[in-house]
């Protein structure tokens, strides 16, 4: 159990690494969309490439970040029929709901993982007004499913051990 | 088995693994990857999920999403929503309700700067519940108001919500943000008046406040909520006007938040600046989770015929068309007691948009009347986020039952605002038809 | 049982991000091929058209037919580039002189003569039957313009991979813009000029915020195969798919009545009520840009792709080439 929890809290500062990069890029992407309002309307000269690169960032900053969300317990759940149930069953409910998540991202990051591959091998290119290649935005996806699984996979295993998940109500949504 | 029936049963699994607490995300994901494969095999089902990944979050459109995001957790970071409260409550003080009705409204406003519902609910529990609970305010009345006020941030420009019906739609976005503007406004007056009602009803709810302001600090006060009400004029009519699209908006707002909280903080330093990018990735990229499953499961349902069917019997019913609208609003009022709103957006719409265009309702407009549905939703028992967010933030001074005891007037008046929208679509209408 | 060689009847799945109401050349002449399919087949098979992206958006529809969520489909062929390069000929070659029909049958013949075209789409698992070319394009303006002159400064729409080049030889800005915002964008003077032709005008409504349209010979463009995934037509009997084959060339004779029509129509249009001008350019000017460093530059990268293909690339551009 305290293995599972160091391994946890390890993973858990790697992915806060992965989260301030895609926080990074948040700031980069707002000051880059505001810069090329300025420059259009005070110049007259939008930033080329100022809608290949936001589209190019939005994926890493969803999937860089998408399991640190679940890391700290904020993807929205209902908690209706499991507050009826035993511990026990309320427990295998839970570790049950993990595994689930595991297998959908791990099976999302193969087929993500394809994706990528095929891309790298054709050499695709964002062909805009700047170009670059398509395929490290591909990998991004692929990665951040994969951390993604590989956290419902360690919160399935601190809930069958014994340990006590986040409930629901200091969760976020819009 | 039939294609018909596999969706069946996958609408129904939907339903079973929600209840047994797997997260919507992964519920609408593994049903609709299931369902893909059992009608059109593993290979197509995978083929789906490596694309729709990428697909969706490759996009400038949706970048909006995470900016105006950026932008409501830089107000917060701005003490936008404290000004705000101060200058209403100046004003609005010594009104009996007064306190209540100044928290509706100062949530409106600052709700139109944050596109999060939960977000303004918890700055206004943090500001206004303390306040209201020494003057003596009734738990109810006081826990319940903050919570509802919440989804006036919903419904004002920007909205994160918003945008996720447009994407799950295909509706312009642009003339969705700025429909709401008008309905917020409404929602927020029947809001108060919804208030001063109660209150005249039981008077012992609310006490009168003693203390007054002189007309130079009620002045004054205007002074501080100034910055947002150029930040909202800004954004509503820099969209309105065409001076930017929605994405520059979102970036535009996000800046000159960023500037009001480095100059409250006298420097970076105090704006927390790497939590609240956290902050703002994580909300995002929980948006996209739910956002992307639910596209996985809207394949799998229109694949299996399911969404036609069900959107063929309704349009196919031989009665008039507000029959249909009432239904529509009885299903989004009884999901939306169990699920929160952008998950029921998502398993929803594939449904019902197309029935509804099918009728001839306008889509700007339905999108206006569902996301107020959806928002009802958010503070309905036993699954209202906005209610378990007040509870949370409120450090033990309200109880869940106490909060969801004084929203009865409250869903009151937004079944008034439901009908006066289908009454006067215009209100919803009027500024996206003369921006063209 | 003893059924075998007595061909069942199929619904066959054909994933469009067309939405069924759009009413555009494209959606009438897909219900009409729907219907012929049925009509040819004598009933016996049918398809079941999954319209709007419902399924499948545009940018995912290859890999969903390729994987057979879908047994036809329509791709839009200048998104994939580097997935599709031989197919994508016409792309790199923009402006160029042939018109809608002219194009299709030129693709048409190229699949015809190359096996290299037709093994390019099956290494990815599909089959094209059919073509489906855009129309003629110029460039729709908010502004009028008489002359490359009057380009210069301007910012003009620009997609795709031939475009930036073409729009900064002609002294003006690409801004790159997705086709759903170049409503809004030239609303809100983001874009001053858009590449497009009268029909799509129309269906995008661009004609309500842009007033000018320029008779830039800009060529038509390519366009949209009519794709199977390959095992679905593979596993069709070959009755089937002589009807298949059958209907896609006479698809295309089809579409271009249709479209060709319909670009009548809006002209009409736009000379009564909706009141767009419509401006000649000087085309000398144009074809002298042609020798543009960044414009052959693309040219080249298809040449060189069709020529480590095998194929004789400088006999095929002949066609896509002004004459001197
Ligand atoms: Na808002
Ligand atoms: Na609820």
């Amino acid at each position: 159990m305290q293995r599972i929890e160091t391994l946890g809290r390890h993973y858990g500062a790697f992915l806060t690494l992965c989260g301030t990069v895609a926080g990074a890029l948040t700031f980069g992407v707002m000051c880059l969309v505001v810069a090329n309002a300025v420059m259009r309307y005070g110049f007259n000269r939008p930033i080329a490439g100022t809608l290949e690169l936001t589209e190019g960032a939005l994926p890493f900053m969803i999937f860089l970040s998408l399991a640190l969300t679940q890391f700290h317990g904020g993807h929205i759940k209902v908690v209706l029929l499991t507050q009826a149930l035993s511990p026990a069953l309320a427990r295998a409910a839970k570790v049950f709901a993990m595994l689930l998540g595991a297998v959908l991202f791990a099976w999302a990051a193969y087929a993500g993982w394809l994706m990528a591959v095929k891309s790298f091998a054709m050499g695709e290119l964002e062909r805009g007004s700047i170009r670059f290649p398509i395929w490290p935005v591909k990998f991004a996806v692929f990665f951040g499913l994969m951390l993604l699984s590989i956290q419902f996979f360690l919160d399935a295993i601190y809930c069958a051990l014994g340990g006590n998940l986040d409930e629901p109500s200091q969760e976020v949504t819009p | 088995m039939s294609s018909l029936l596999i969706g069946g049963i996958g609408v129904g699994g939907l339903f079973v693994l929600i209840l047994l607490g797997v997260n919507v995300m992964v519920a609408l994901g593994t049903v609709g990857a299931l369902g893909l494969a059992a009608i059109v095999g593993t290979t197509g089902a995978t083929a789906m999920l490596g694309t729709v990944f990428f697909d969706t979050t490759h996009s400038f459109h949706f970048s909006v999403i995470p900016l105006f995001l950026l932008m409501g957790f830089f107000a917060m970071r701005a003490g936008l929503g404290e000004d705000l409260f101060e200058a209403t409550t100046r004003w609005f003080g010594n009104l009996r309700g007064g306190l209540a009705i100044s928290t509706t409204l100062g949530a409106a406003a600052f709700g139109a700067a944050s596109g999060s519902s939960v977000g303004t609910a918890t700055v206004f529990t943090k500001l206004a519940l303390p306040q209201m609970l020494s003057r003596g305010y009734d738990k109810s009345l006081a826990s319940a108001s903050i919570a509802i006020a919440g989804t006036l941030a919903v419904m004002i420009p920007p909205s994160a919500l918003v945008v996720v019906y447009g994407i799950l739609t295909d509706s312009s976005i642009g003339s969705l943000l700025i429909a709401g503007f008008i309905p917020g406004i409404v929602f927020a007056i029947i809001l108060c008046g919804a208030i001063w009602i109660t209150v005249w009803r039981k008077p012992e709810l609310a006490p009168i406040e003693v203390q007054t302001f002189t007309l130079r600090e009620k002045l004054s006060s205007l002074r501080l909520a100034g910055p947002l009400v150029l930040i909202i004029i800004l954004i509503v009519s820099g969209l309105y006007l065409g001076i930017f699209t929605p994405t520059e908006a979102g970036g535009v707002g996000a800046f000159t938040t960023l500037i009001l909280a480095v100059i409250r903080h006298r420097g970076f330093k105090g704006v927390e600046l790497k939590k609240t990018l956290l902050e703002t990735i994580q909300t995002s990229a929980m948006i996209f989770g739910i956002l992307i499953c639910a596209l996985v499961f809207s394949k799998f349902l229109a694949l299996s015929g399911v969404a036609n069917t069900v959107g063929g019997y309704l349009v196919g019913l031989d009665v008039n068309r507000w029959v249909i609208v009432l239904l529509v609003s009885l299903i989004y009022l009884a999901l939306g007691m169990m699920m929160d709103a952008p998950a029921l957006l998502a398993i929803t719409l594939p449904i019902t948009h197309p029935v509804m265009m099918d009728l001839g309702f306008d889509p700007i407009w339905f999108g206006i009347y569902v996301v107020l549905l959806v928002e009802i939703g958010a503070v309905t028992p036993p699954v209202g986020i906005n209610c378990f967010v007040v509870q949370s933030a409120s450090e033990g001074r309200v109880k869940l039952e106490e909060v969801f005891k004084g929203l009865v007037p409250f869903v009151l008046a937004g079944f008034a605002m439901l009908i006066l929208l289908c009454v006067f679509p215009q209100i919803a209408l009027f500024l996206p038809e003369t921006m063209r | 049982a003893g059924l075998a060689g007595e061909a069942a009847a199929e619904t066959y799945k054909w994933i469009t991000f067309k939405p069924q109401g759009a009413g555009d050349a494209q959606a009438v002449t897909t219900q009409w091929l729907v219907d012929e399919f049925a009509a040819r087949t004598g009933g016996e098979h049918k398809i079941e058209v999954f319209w709007g992206g419902s399924v499948a958006k545009t940018r995912e529809i290859p890999e969903a037919l390729a994987a057979g969520v879908g047994d036809f489909g329509d791709v839009i062929t200048p998104y994939f580039p580097d997935m599709m390069p031989l197919n994508n000929a016409v792309g790199f070659f923009i402006p160029q002189p042939m018109g809608t029909a002219e194009v299709g049958h030129f693709i048409e013949n190229l699949h015809a003569t190359y096996p290299e075209f037709k093994q390019e789409l099956a290494d990815h698992n599909l089959y094209a039957f059919g073509f489906r070319p855009l129309e003629a394009y110029g460039l729709l303006c908010t502004k009028p313009v008489n002359s490359l002159a009057d380009m210069a400064g301007l910012r003009v729409r620009s997609y795709g991979f031939a475009y930036p080049k073409l729009i900064e030889a002609m002294g003006a800005t690409p801004v790159s813009i997705a086709t759903s915002e170049t409503y809004e964008a030239l609303q809100r003077s983001i874009v001053d000029c858009t590449p497009i032709g009268p029909a799509l005008a129309r269906g995008w409504k661009y004609d309500e915020v842009a007033k000018y349209y320029i008779e830039v010979p800009l060529g038509a463009s390519f366009g949209h195969l009519l794709a199977m995934n390959l095992d679905s037509y593979n596993n069709m009997d070959a009755e089937t798919q002589a009807v298949v084959d059958q209907l896609g060339r006479d698809y295309l004779v089809e579409y271009a009545r249709v479209l060709d029509e319909d670009a009548a129509r809006v002209r009409d249009l736009w000379t009564g009520d909706l009141g767009v001008e419509v401006i000649d350019f000087p085309v000398a000017e144009l074809y002298d840009l042609i020798d543009d460093a960044g414009i052959q530059g693309v040219r080249a990268e298809w040449i060189e792709k069709a020529n480590a293909a095998g194929l004789p690339a400088d006999e095929i551009v002949k066609s896509l080439s002004f004459a001197e």
